[in-house]
Parts: C-alpha cells; structure tokens; sequence
C-alpha cells in the first residue's frame, strides 16, 4: 500500500524544519494532555484530603462543591481504624475485618497469578517446543478458544462449582487459575519458540531430563515475558471485584469488600474512612507500578499478540 | 558389530520417546484437564440448561422464548440492555480508540513532558476501578467540578444526579470509560509505533507531511497488525462491552447492559435464573461468531506494508 521511495524526497526539502503550523498542534495537544494528565491525578488528591476529614465535614464539603477542601482536623487516625473498624458480615454471620480482605486479596491474586503462568508456560512450552501427535489439535484448543465470543456461560460454571463443591472455597481460585489455552499462553508461545532448542540439546548430552531443561534453562530465560505477564494479572486480580463477589462470597478481598461496604454507606456515612480504605488498596498497586514500571511498559509492547 | 550397534541405539531412542511422551502428558494433563471441565463441560452445560425446563429439567424452548418477548417488549430489560451495549462498544470503537491513536501519536512524536504523560495516562489501568468509580461519582455531584463546567454553558445538574435519570445516567458512565479507557490501547499502539524503521518516518516529515497526514498516511498502515488486533479484539467482545453498571447504578435508570444482566441474574438470584441466561448467552454467542469470522476476513483484506 505504501512504499516509500527515499530517492524521491528532493534534496532541498530535507531542511525545511517543523511548520508554525505543526507547533501550533503539538502546543494545543500539550495542553489537552495536560488537562487530562491533571484530571487523572485529581483522584489522588480527592482520596487523600477527604480521607483526613470527620464524616460531617466531608458531607458539607460535599454539598457546598468544596471536594478538594483541605481538612480542618487531619484525621490521620481515619487510616489506622480502617483496620480495626471497617468490617463485613459473611454469610454465616460472621464479621470480616479489613486486614482479612487484604490478606484475601493478596492469596487471591497470587494464586490466579501463579496458577495462570504456571499452566499456560506448560502449555506454550510443550506446543512451540515439541512434535506430538496432539499437538495440532491443542493448538486449535487456543486459538477457539479465543476466538469464539461466548457469553452468558456464567450461570453454567456457578452451577458446576457449586456441584463440585468448590464454590466459596479458595479451591476455585486454585482450580480455575490453571487455564492454559489464554492470551498469556499466545505470548509465551512466541517467546519459546524464539529461543534455540540447542539449549535443551546440551542439557540432554549433560544427562538431564526434559524437565531440568524446561524448568533449570528454558524458563529462567523468559523471565522477563514471565514478569510482565505476572505484574498485569496480579494488578487485574487484585482489583477484580466480580468474580470473589461471585464465586467467594465469604472470602471477601480488599475490592469486593470495600465494594460490599459501599452498598451499606448511606447508612453509615463513614465516608473518610471509606475512601482511606481505597488509599490503602491502592497503595500496593502504585508501589508494584512504579518499581517493574520501566520493564512493563517496554516487555508489553514488544511482546504484544502480533506485529 | 554395526547390527548391534544399531539395535541399541534403536531401543535407546524408544526409551527418549517413551520419556519425552511421559513428559508431555506430566506437563499437559493439569492444564488440559482444566480445559475439559472448565470450558468444554461448562460451555457445553450451558447449552443443555438453554433448552431446559427451570424447575423440571424438561427439553424445552420456552427459555428462547421468554428471551425474544423481553427483547421485543416495550421497556424489557434485554432490549434496553443490547442498546446499551452496542452504545459502549461503539464509544469503543469509534472514540475511544482512535482518540488513543492520535494520544500514542504526540507520545511518540516526544511531545514536552511525554514520559510524565505516559506513566499518567496510564494509571486508569492499574487503579481498582471501585476507586476511579468513587471519585468519579463525587466530581459529577450536582455540587461537584462538573457542575461548574456545566455553568460555563448555562447548564444545571438536576438536583437528584446524572446517574438517576434513564436520560443520562448511561451516557454518563460512557463518559467514565472514555475518561478511563486509552491506557491498554496506548500502551499496545505506542509499541506498535517504536517498531517502525525511523527513516521512514524521517523521510515523511522531511517530504513535508504534516503530522495528522504523517499519522494516517505513513503511521496507521506501518502498524495495521497492532490495530487491527484490537478491532478484532474488540468485536470479540461485542456482546459484553459494559461500563461498571455495579458500581454506579446496580443497572437501575435504564442503565443495564448485556453482561451485567447476566451478572445480575446469576448474582444473588435462585438457581432457575440460569436457563434463561444460558439461553441468551447462545443466542449472543451464534450471532457473534459470524460476525467476528467476517471482521478477521475484513482485517486481513486490507494491505499490510512489510517493512
């Protein structure tokens, strides 16, 4: 569609640098992202000054439009008794308090994270590393598997766990995390066959098995497709608050609790302690963000489904 | 000698199969076995449940049925929620999208402050949406920084919320998700654009193409594998393209979609809500799949350029 000639461009247009014109653009696109890079922070100063004030205060910063009002007071303390106050009721009528959701939350997505990589590295590994004769008919498995929209299947698996008993148990997390057939599978797949098999040649002539050489050589040198992939299904689990609100009613976690305490809000009109709650289960999240945020952005990108 | 030779080797490389062979099957059979029970079995359950009676179990097409006079009623939730669903996917398609194309765009070309930009921009990823929600529902207040734009143009948020009203409560929380919905795609197009060669780009701009020009014509088709990935992504989801109803308005105010109505009826209902979602996740499902098989045939007609 497009070739571009080099030999074409003329020789004098090679020094003509960037119009009024394009400066003018880039200065207004400066300023919208501006606009917007603010919009996206106000967040953080929002949670921040609301989470020190009384509830009062908050509700008549609220109705009189002063949200970014600093506190009179600066309740620090807000976020201290989120962990010995904020609480919900389990189905047996048992109280879960907020250090509880977030230890939830932490087994929570380190099994969905580890389950995750675990079952699609051996899935991806085996498909792009050797010739069996199932081989052709898993692959198909992933690439259905992906490409078929189903919806609506949600009613079907609720019923399944709920005959097989793992529903409300950490069993499904641990059960359902071993899929191998995803998106993560696609990556990793790629990232495998990019690497020689002579790798595994020269273990197997050291007298190792198969398995030292995917688990001792082939896999410490996908780390860092392994550490991304990681960092994105922690922070997706961590924050995913559909599926314990679901499947794990009594083990809430940090996001489907604080959701289950926002449903009672009106009535309790903590507020502040509410969104200190949110600066806490936020808090996790920016410290993972900004220590891999370098080799996350740059390991998505390269390694990204196609092209 | 040579024959002996021979026959020891030959037993020696049934050996390495009959290893390699226990390999894949020590590998394989978690991940697969996940498969079977967790796709295959449930998407095949959920077929069955589709024809059958709630209460007796009975072959049935009743479940259809009640699907198509909800459809079709005048004011039934299914009907309101496919109109809604189609409104999210297009502001998907149609604004989300591109506006991240011309964000990735500025990013690339190195605009002032662009690395700040691009950890901000993508913060909406990796923030819990019950976070975003919260504070977004305060800046929308009849008394919050909404209110004042809304003032610029002599408007007025009426006193019981945006969210309230069926007129504006879905359009509001589209305007959440455009608010919250370039960071995957810039990260992923911004990947795309640091593939291409440099001195194509550096031959565009000195033949004198402008930037938006540059975009189009010299940028969007060098990264077509990126895009279009996305489009047929996006079409994969079709059906369950949905803003966070839960969080703003638990689908009161005619705000209900596609997945969340599944959501809903699987979500604290008796267990005879699963027939009639099965039966509409088929129905979804069967339309989507021609649908998605036609849009990969459209992406793949359209040229790619090889560099």
């Amino acid at each position: 569609m497009l070739k571009p000639r080099f030999n074409d461009i003329p020789r004098r247009r090679l020094l003509t640098p960037r119009s009024i014109k394009g400066r003018a653009l880039f200065a207004a696109v400066f300023v919208l992202f501006f606009i917007y890079a603010l919009s996206l922070l106000a967040p953080f100063l929002f949670l921040f000054v609301n989470s020190l004030k009384t509830p009062t205060e908050y509700l008549a910063d609220s109705i009189d439009g002063n949200i970014f009002n600093f506190p009179q007071g600066w309740r620090f303390s807000n976020w201290v008794e989120v962990f010995s106050e904020m609480k919900i009721i389990d189905s047996k009528g048992d109280y879960v308090y907020f250090p509880t959701m977030l230890l939830n939350s932490l087994w929570y997505s380190m099994v969905l994270t580890l389950g995750g990589l675990l079952a699609s590295s051996l899935t991806a590994y085996c498909l792009a590393k050797y010739k069996f004769k199932l081989r052709g008919f898993l692959y198909g498995i992933a690439i259905v598997t992906m490409t078929i929209p189903i919806i609506g299947s949600t009613g079907a698996m609720f019923k399944l766990t709920y005959d097989i008993g793992i529903y409300n148990t950490p069993l499904y997390p641990i059960l359902t995390s071993l899929g191998g057939f995803g998106f993560n599978f696609l990556v990793l797949y790629g990232f495998f066959k990019n690497i020689s098999w002579n790798y595994a040649e020269a273990v197997f002539v050291d007298g190792g098995g198969h398995f030292t050489a995917f688990f001792k050589i082939m896999l410490p040198q996908i780390f860092p497709a392994l550490l991304t992939l990681g960092i994105i299904a922690f922070i997706g689990a961590w924050n995913d608050y559909t599926t314990p609100l679901l499947f794990l009613p009594d083990y809430p976690t940090i996001a489907s609790g604080i959701y289950n305490v926002q449903v009672h809000l009106k009535r309790t009109g903590d507020y502040p302690q509410y969104f200190a709650a949110l600066g806490i289960s936020i808090i996790p999240i920016i410290i993972l963000f900004a220590t891999f945020s370098d080799s996350l952005m740059k390991n998505l990108s390269v390694g990204g489904l196609k092209g | 000698m040579e024959a002996v030779k021979g026959l020891k080797l030959k037993t020696e490389t049934k050996k390495n199969k009959r290893k390699e062979v226990l390999f894949l099957f020590a590998m394989l059979a978690v991940p697969v076995a996940n498969w079977l029970v967790f796709w295959l079995y449930v998407n095949f359950s959920s077929i069955v449940l589709a024809f059958q009676d709630a209460r007796t179990g009975a072959f049935t097409l009743n479940n259809f049925v009640t699907f198509w006079d909800n459809l079709t009623m005048p004011g039934g939730e299914i009907g309101i929620a496919v109109r809604n669903t189609f409104l999210y996917f297009a502001t998907s398609l149609f604004i989300i999208m591109p506006i991240s194309l011309f964000i990735s765009y500025f990013l690339y070309k190195k605009i002032f402050m662009y690395k700040i930009f691009r950890v901000i921009f993508y913060l909406p990823a990796i923030i819990s949406g019950v976070a975003l929600v919260a504070v977004y529902s305060n800046f929308i207040n009849p008394s919050g920084p909404l209110s004042y734009i809304f003032k610029l143009f002599g408007k007025v948020i009426p006193p019981e919320g945006l969210l309230a009203r069926p007129e504006t409560a879905t359009n509001t929380i589209i305007g959440y998700c455009i608010w919250t919905g370039f960071s995957g795609y810039i990260l992923l197009f911004s990947g795309g654009m640091s593939r291409i060669p440099e001195e194509v780009l550096e031959s565009a701009k000195l033949d004198g193409c402008g930037s938006i020009r540059e975009l189009i014509q010299v940028i969007l088709p060098m990264m077509w594998p990126t895009v279009s990935t996305q489009i047929i992504l996006l079409f994969l989801g079709l059906f369950s393209a949905s803003g966070p109803i839960l969080l703003f308005t638990n689908g009161n105010a005619e705000t209900t979609t596609i997945s969340f109505w599944i959501f809903k009826q699987v979500y604290g209902d008796a267990l005879n809500s699963y027939n009639i979602v099965s039966a509409t996740g088929l129905v979804f499902t069967i339309i989507g799949v021609p649908i998605i098989l036609f849009v990969r045939w459209l992406m793949d007609k359209v040229a790619v350029v090889e560099y």
